[in-house]
């Protein structure tokens, strides 16, 4: 029998207000694959993963999440989001008055009957896997960018869900730290069989990470192409993904200023 | 350790605040709401306009309580008050049983002062407008006692009221205008109206015309008349008359005494007894003459201020000749202008 | 021309009503949170509690007393100097003592509690949406009306009445303080005035105002903070708008309370 998709999404149109950024999305991410969206900057990545996990509503389509329909009527609970999904933001988004032992604690508070020492063991657990556990008293201003990712990382590991959403993984990290990083990515499919969603631009990660990828683009408003990177890489029809996945920048930005040119006459 | 310090601060403030509530609310006079009072009642049929809710009842000036409700009563159409007052307030008042408290002798009180005539009126408080209920004693006949309202509350004490001071005023006040309102005004109009048509038709008559020219003729003949006297008659000429009289008089009292003395040379008794009565005569005449002399000067001197008072009687009517017929005018008065 | 006019009245209405309708939705969601944590208390995050509650309450105490006494200095001042002329100086002390236990008080504490708290409330939430906190704590499954409103409406409610308390007291003594400096009364003179005329109901009533003054900082403040925009200049434009905004309520809740107060009698 065929697994549920982790992540479906059918004639998906998202924006805020009556703006209309992305139309027409239609994807599906299968359990256990490391999939990656892409695009320029302001193409509407970020925007894509917010109306995803429910902070802003969708305009038109259907967002299933392990076969769960999510939108309209049928937003899941706030505890039912929890265990269905984990989300590592770009910043790490750590609440700053609590320590990091406190930020991963506090969804085991939340959320179930644990005794306090339940709680510390798990945090202290994710917060191992995560390489932080002689952090765990620190309090988010006290820590790097990176650790800051990681620990958030530990707080979305905390419930167990089986789909994590990377917002930005790498963006401002050095390389180092980028790439122990994209290991701990691998670790979630490998070790711990998690379906990893990336919101991302960072060429290197996708490459070392992503089983499959999609390529947003600003001026279509949708979907350019889907599929492995290292294929599209090479194969890919559309010339500014091939550019694009090439880190060929200028022959992107001079096709991209034809094509507006077009459009403009 | 922060945390620690942040629930020490937390739990000082907490006590404080406490003990400053319990503190401020007994300042304010929450004790008195826990003790117990004595309830009396008065009645107004006048206005109780200034006195309200919680104003102070007061025994000569001391304040023992307050107005606890103000009320109105329709069918004696008069004004209920309510008042508490604090028994802790008097002192020393004689106990009758053993077990009797400060109320119940305070109402034994209230009911003994209320036959010696102790009463309720209202007073201003200072210049706010607002009373007071201010509690004394009353003569005989100053004393106004309301009809008793059906008061079954058997621990509320009765007392009649008086009207204030201020009403008292008010009420003379009142009075005056009362008297004032009562007079016609629109007859006295009336009369002062048909006074005046009158004395309008008088003037417009012609033979008072007629009248007012000869008076003007007449004022101006005596003008002439004194013009005349004054300039035959000046101080200078009087003075040269006078002078001439003197110096006449003189010489006959020369000629006198001469005749006198030549006389005396002579010793005839038939002619010296003619010549005597001669002399007698002729001293007899110049003293009716001296005394004559005064006369004349008084007499000149008096027409003289005749004269002056003609002057002065015509030049009056020459600026006002209707006086002759309406009198003297009244000085005009002049009105302030703000 | 016309057609534009209308056509920005009809917008602008409409964003008011959406804008009403959010802030209804607001004030319903953290009804429901306050009604939560009745039913079950643990829920609340009593260390955050303790927090804003040392933050707005203890450490404001300082600012209030002094603003407060200064404000009774001023009344009884500019009282005293009329009513000299009248030699009624001794009705000093019922004006500093009403306006300070009915009005001022409350109002004093609350317009301080607007700039400090207020302010920093709505500034706390806009660099936490800033920072994308507000969709961690969604994606996590927590309410952040619950998790970010109720421990600082919470804190206000208790802060504010404890304050006034305060501050009437301060208010009180810069009226003596005139009273004997300047007008030449004694301390027993003034504050038995100020004992015959004031009751402690009056007294409750302005206190109770607190209350409510605390509630309404709190939910304005956070409201303008969930509405920022996700940079720092919307983060420094909410804190002011949340100052503004809660000064104007605050005023209109004043009024609204003086009359009810006013048909009870006080």
């Amino acid at each position: 029998m065929e697994k549920v998709p982790a992540l479906e999404i059918r004639d998906l149109s998202i924006g805020y207000g009556e703006r209309t950024v992305l139309r027409d999305l239609n994807f599906t991410v299968q359990q256990g694959e490391i999939f990656a969206v892409m695009g320029g900057s302001g193409c509407g990545k970020s925007t894509l993963l917010k109306h995803i996990i429910g902070i802003y509503p969708v305009q038109r389509g259907s967002i299933k999440i392990f076969g769960r329909e999510i939108t309209g009527g049928n937003a899941p609970t706030l505890d039912e989001i929890a265990r269905l999904f984990g989300v590592t933001y770009q910043g790490g988004a750590l609440l700053g008055s609590l320590t990091l032992a406190e930020n991963v604690a506090l969804v085991l508070q939340e959320h179930t009957n644990l005794s306090s020492g339940e709680i510390q063991n798990k945090v202290m657990e994710k917060l191992a896997l995560v390489n932080l556990e002689n952090f765990a008293d620190f309090l988010p201003s006290e820590i790097s960018g990176g650790m800051k990712k990681r620990a958030g990382l530990a707080r979305a590991l905390v419930m167990e869900p089986p789909l994590l959403f990377f917002d930005e993984p790498s963006a401002g990290l050095d390389p180092v730290s980028s790439a122990e990083l994209d290991r701990l990515i691998l670790k979630m499919r490998d070790q711990e069989n998690r379906t990893v969603v990336l919101i991302t631009h960072e060429l290197d990660s996708v490459f070392a990470v992503a089983d499959r990828i999609i390529m947003l683009d600003k001026n279509t408003k949708t979907i350019a192409a889907e599929g492995d990177p290292r294929v599209l890489k090479e194969e890919c029809p559309c010339d500014w993904v091939r550019n694009f996945l090439n880190r060929d920048g200028l022959i992107y930005t001079a096709q991209q200023a034809g094509q507006q040119l077009k459009t403009a006459f | 350790m922060q945390n620690k310090q942040r629930y020490f601060r937390i739990g000082l403030l907490s006590v404080i605040t406490v003990l400053l509530l319990i503190g401020v609310m007994f300042f304010l006079g929450l004790a008195d709401e826990f003790s117990e009072k004595v309830h009396i009642v008065t009645t107004f049929s006048e206005s109780v306009q200034g006195l309200t809710k919680g104003a102070a009842v007061k025994y000569k000036g001391v304040p023992i309580g307050q107005v606890d409700n103000i009320s109105i009563l329709p069918r004696e159409k008069i004004i209920r008050v309510d008042m508490s007052i604090n028994p802790e307030v008097f002192v020393g008042l004689p106990q009758d049983g053993k077990d009797e408290s400060p109320c119940e002798q305070v109402i034994k009180f209230c009911r003994r002062e209320r036959a010696a005539g102790l009463c309720c009126y209202l007073e201003l408080s200072g210049i706010t407008g607002l009373r007071y209920i201010e509690m004394d004693y009353m003569p005989e006949n100053r004393r106004r006692l309301q009809p008793l309202p059906e008061i079954n509350e058997p621990d509320t004490v009765y007392f009649a009221s008086v009207p204030g001071t201020f009403n008292n005023m008010i009420n003379s006040v009142a009075t005056s205008l009362d008297k004032i309102s009562k007079i016609n005004i629109d007859q006295i109009v009336k009369g002062v109206d048909e006074n005046l048509e009158a004395l309008n038709r008088i003037l417009s008559d012609p033979a008072i015309q007629q009248t007012i020219s000869q008076v003007h003729k007449a004022s101006e003949n005596i003008e002439k008349i004194s013009q005349n006297i004054s300039e035959n008659v000046t101080g200078e000429e009087l003075k040269r008359f006078i002078t001439s009289v003197n110096n006449n008089l003189d010489n006959i009292n020369n000629l006198t005494s001469s005749l006198h003395h030549k006389l005396d040379q002579l010793d005839t008794g038939n002619i010296n007894s003619q010549i005597s009565g001669v002399l007698s005569e002729s001293r007899r005449l110049l003293k009716e003459l001296q005394d004559n002399r005064s006369d004349v000067v008084y007499t000149m001197h008096k027409l003289n201020a005749v004269l002056d008072s003609c002057g002065e009687l015509v030049d009056y009517l020459k600026n006002d000749p209707s006086s002759v017929i309406r009198g003297k005018s009244s000085p005009e008065v002049e009105l302030e202008q703000k | 021309m016309i057609r534009k006019f209308f056509e920005s009245i009809g917008k602008h209405s409409d964003d008011q009503l959406k804008n009403s309708h959010d802030t209804l939705a607001f004030l319903g969601e953290t009804v429901a949170s306050l009604a939560l944590l009745l039913k079950n208390p643990r829920k609340l995050r009593w260390s955050n509690f303790a927090y804003y509650l040392d933050n707005c309450g203890v450490l404001a105490l300082p600012i209030v007393l002094l603003i407060c006494f200064l404000m009774g200095v001023t009344i009884a001042f500019q009282s005293a100097i009329q009513m000299v002329k009248f030699g009624t100086e001794i009705y000093v002390a019922d004006l500093v003592g009403f306006s300070m236990l009915k009005e001022f008080g409350p109002l004093m504490v609350a317009i301080i509690a607007t700039g400090r708290a207020g302010s920093s409330f709505a500034a706390e939430i806009g660099s936490m949406k800033a920072e994308e906190e507000i969709s961690a704590l969604t994606t996590m499954g927590i309410s952040p009306v619950r998790f970010l409103v109720v421990p600082k409406l919470l804190a206000m409610i208790i802060a504010m009445p404890v304050l006034t308390v305060f501050g009437d007291i301060a208010g009180l003594a810069g009226g003596l303080a005139v009273g004997m400096g300047f007008l030449g009364l004694t301390a027993e003179t003034y504050l038995s005035r100020t004992a015959e005329v004031l009751t402690p109901m009056v007294f409750i009533l302005g206190v109770f105002k607190g209350v409510f003054f605390g509630a309404m900082i709190a939910l304005v403040g956070c409201r303008e903070g969930f509405c920022s925009q996700a940079d720092s200049q919307g983060v420094g434009r909410a804190a002011t708008s949340a100052v503004v905004k809660s000064i104007l309520c605050l005023i209109i809740l004043d009024t609204i309370l003086t009359v009810i107060y006013s048909f009870w009698g006080y």
